[in-house]
């Protein structure tokens, strides 16, 4: 992952040791170092402000409950991940309607009362942005995970469950259906 | 590698993870391929975005942390987080090891005993006495049965979930109607839905077993086989209880028990210690060619019904429709035969029959048994019951004798250990 160079992912297995022990202190890194990942990853997937930062506590509970069965195996990151993705599949299929509306879904950001939608002074992102909320959950995860996180082929298969050929499949369908949305939408087809 | 494969990298090729020798035929193909250099700029774009994105969003709230550290606190204890076994061993001095080690020992010792304790109590209880909830229970149930015998002839009963176990089974007392109890009925109870079918990987055998034996008492001896028969998971599926009341007459009983295949031999093994064998017979055989060929055929019908339903589908004239109807019922009655006939097999590899024939020693002298034969058989039943007791308190007594180096060697070093600890307060 992009923000785990070789040195952070060193670092982070150290804390994940510690917080194994029973350290708080290097817990708390730990915590420092992922709610801000895992808060707009879980975003992306359940979509609801509230249910993401409450899914983001949840996860690093679980990482203080079983960091000691940490085995090393994978990285930290993957590890971390995994537990969130598992999280927000589960929140997913608990949730009903699982179906959301595209309409309401395109017309949050749209109507430019959210701070995210302020922030954004650039359309073309603003397009992506929407466009992203159409995808499911599948598609996005493994975007968030390749572009934002910066995760590897097997990282993202160990993250999501499944083999390393389906998530290539899912990233390549991914792309195609932001491609259908755009054009769908009127936008240039080469956004943003 | 094709076009289409170093597009499927592509999307790593911008994050910087593919592998060196992935990368270097992305960018083979980048240098000849225009629709793949289109693809990255298109991914190079999504990727700024979406970074941008990344970095525009909100994070969650700041007391997110607290909310945590709260949550952790309201937590339990964690087992092993501050304290680890390794570290504790270390900071044990040698002889704060040995006060540790010497009592563990003796636990363990302790522990294989009560193990073995436990499985001689339980071939004990299998062997010769009848939980008092099973006896009661199949008491109640004959008594029940015999009321609806009374009114009307008893139905068969429905809806068994396994073709093998006979819903009721008869007892019948067949010589005199008027003086022996009327026939009854017991609830077969449905333990066997509890055990599943075994693999395929094994050779699939059909295990049945017979026994003859010449019991003291054939009322306690049925009722240890039904409790037998729970203790292993199985069932009791019929049984026929002739009890003669003319003098001279032996009382006879024939019993038949499912029980799951592996715990067949075991239970041979305890109906040998319900009495006297007369003779004893196991026999197996081998279903596994008749179950693999049952299922091919299957699986050919299945594709050929696909194969007929899919020609109804498309076929158009009402003659020709009929004619295609008509063969997917021939193939489907085939099917469910074939069916049932693998089912069959499985239900009865994965259940043992043992068909158990039972014989009082000694014939019925009267309905009246006089003094002299009452106090003779009480004599008989004690000498009998103290046979047993001597039996156990025996094993028990070898177990510990076998066991003797593991406890000699523990109080050996116990003494040693009192030994030292006494002479340093003494001086």
């Amino acid at each position: 992952m992009h923000a785990a160079n070789s040195a952070d992912a060193q670092l982070e297995s150290e804390w994940l040791r510690q917080t194994a022990h029973g350290d708080r202190a290097a817990f708390e890194r730990l915590f420092r170092a992922y709610e801000h990942r895992l808060y707009r990853f879980l975003l992306g997937l359940v979509r609801e402000p509230q249910v993401a930062e409450e899914l983001t506590g949840d996860v690093m509970l679980e990482v203080w409950k079983n960091a000691a069965r940490f085995r090393g195996q994978s990285k930290v990151s993957t590890w971390i991940f995994g537990i969130a993705h598992h999280k927000a599949v589960d929140a997913l299929r608990r949730r009903a309607p699982a179906h959301v509306d595209l309409e309401e879904l395109s017309a949050v950001p749209d109507a430019g009362a959210g701070p995210e939608a302020q922030a954004m002074a650039d359309s073309a992102r603003r397009a992506l942005a929407d466009a992203l909320l159409e995808l499911t959950p599948e598609h996005r995860a493994v975007l968030e995970l390749t572009f934002t996180n910066g995760c590897s082929q097997a990282e993202i298969a160990a993250i999501v469950g499944c083999p390393v050929n389906t998530v290539k499949t899912r990233v390549f369908y991914a792309k195609q259906q932001l491609r259908r949305i755009f054009e769908r939408r009127g936008v240039r087809r080469d956004l943003p | 590698m094709n076009h289409q494969d170093v597009a499927e990298l592509l999307p790593w090729y911008v994050n910087g993870t593919l592998a060196p020798h992935e990368r270097a035929q992305v960018e083979a193909e980048l240098a000849s391929c225009p629709l793949c250099a289109g693809e990255l700029a298109e991914l190079q774009r999504i990727h700024a975005a979406m970074h941008e994105i990344d970095q525009d969003a909100p994070g969650p709230s700041e007391s997110l942390m607290a909310r945590t550290s709260a949550r952790i606190d309201a937590q339990p204890a964690r087992v092993g987080a501050a304290f680890s076994v390794k570290d504790w061993w270390n900071s044990l001095t040698a002889a704060g090891k040995i006060t540790v080690l010497v009592p563990a020992a003796l636990a363990a010792v302790l522990v294989v005993i009560a193990v073995r304790q436990s499985a001689l109590h339980q071939v004990a209880l299998s062997t010769y006495t009848t939980p008092a909830g099973v006896a009661g229970k199949t008491l109640d149930e004959r008594t029940q049965s015999t009321d609806q015998v009374a009114q009307a002839p008893a139905p068969p009963q429905a809806g068994a979930p396994l073709p093998i176990t006979s819903g009721a089974v008869a007892r019948s007392a067949s010589v005199n109607e008027a003086a022996a109890p009327a026939t009854s009925q017991l609830q077969a109870t449905n333990v066997l839905k509890r055990v599943p079918l075994p693999s395929g990987e094994r050779p699939q055998l059909i295990r049945t077993g017979t026994i003859d034996l010449l019991v003291p008492d054939v009322e306690q001896t049925l009722a240890q086989l039904q409790s037998l028969a729970q203790l292993q998971f199985g069932d009791v599926i019929s049984l026929d209880d002739s009890t003669p009341s003319t003098p001279g007459v032996r009382h006879t009983a024939q019993v038949q028990l499912a029980v799951p295949a592996d715990r067949f031999d075991q239970t041979m093994q305890a109906l040998v210690k319900l009495g006297a064998v007369q003779s004893r017979n196991i026999s197996a055989e081998n279903v596994s060619d008749q179950i693999v060929d049952a299922q091919a055929r299957l699986r050919n019908l299945r594709r050929t019904e696909t194969d007929m339903l899919r020609i109804l589908d498309r076929a158009g004239k009402i003659p020709d429709v009929l004619d295609v109807t008509q063969q997917i019922a021939q193939v489907r009655e085939q099917i469910e035969q074939l069916d049932a006939q693998v089912q069959s097999l499985q239900h009865r590899v994965a259940y043992s029959t043992i068909s158990i024939a039972i014989e009082d020693e000694k014939p019925v002298t009267s309905a009246q048994p006089g003094m002299g034969a009452q106090l003779d058989d009480a004599w008989k039943a004690a000498v009998r019951e103290l046979r047993n007791y001597t039996v156990r308190v025996a094993a028990v007594m070898l177990t510990i004798i076998a066991f003797a180096p593991y406890w000699l060697g523990v109080l050996l070093i116990a003494l040693f250990i009192a030994n030292r600890l006494r002479r340093p307060s003494g001086a």
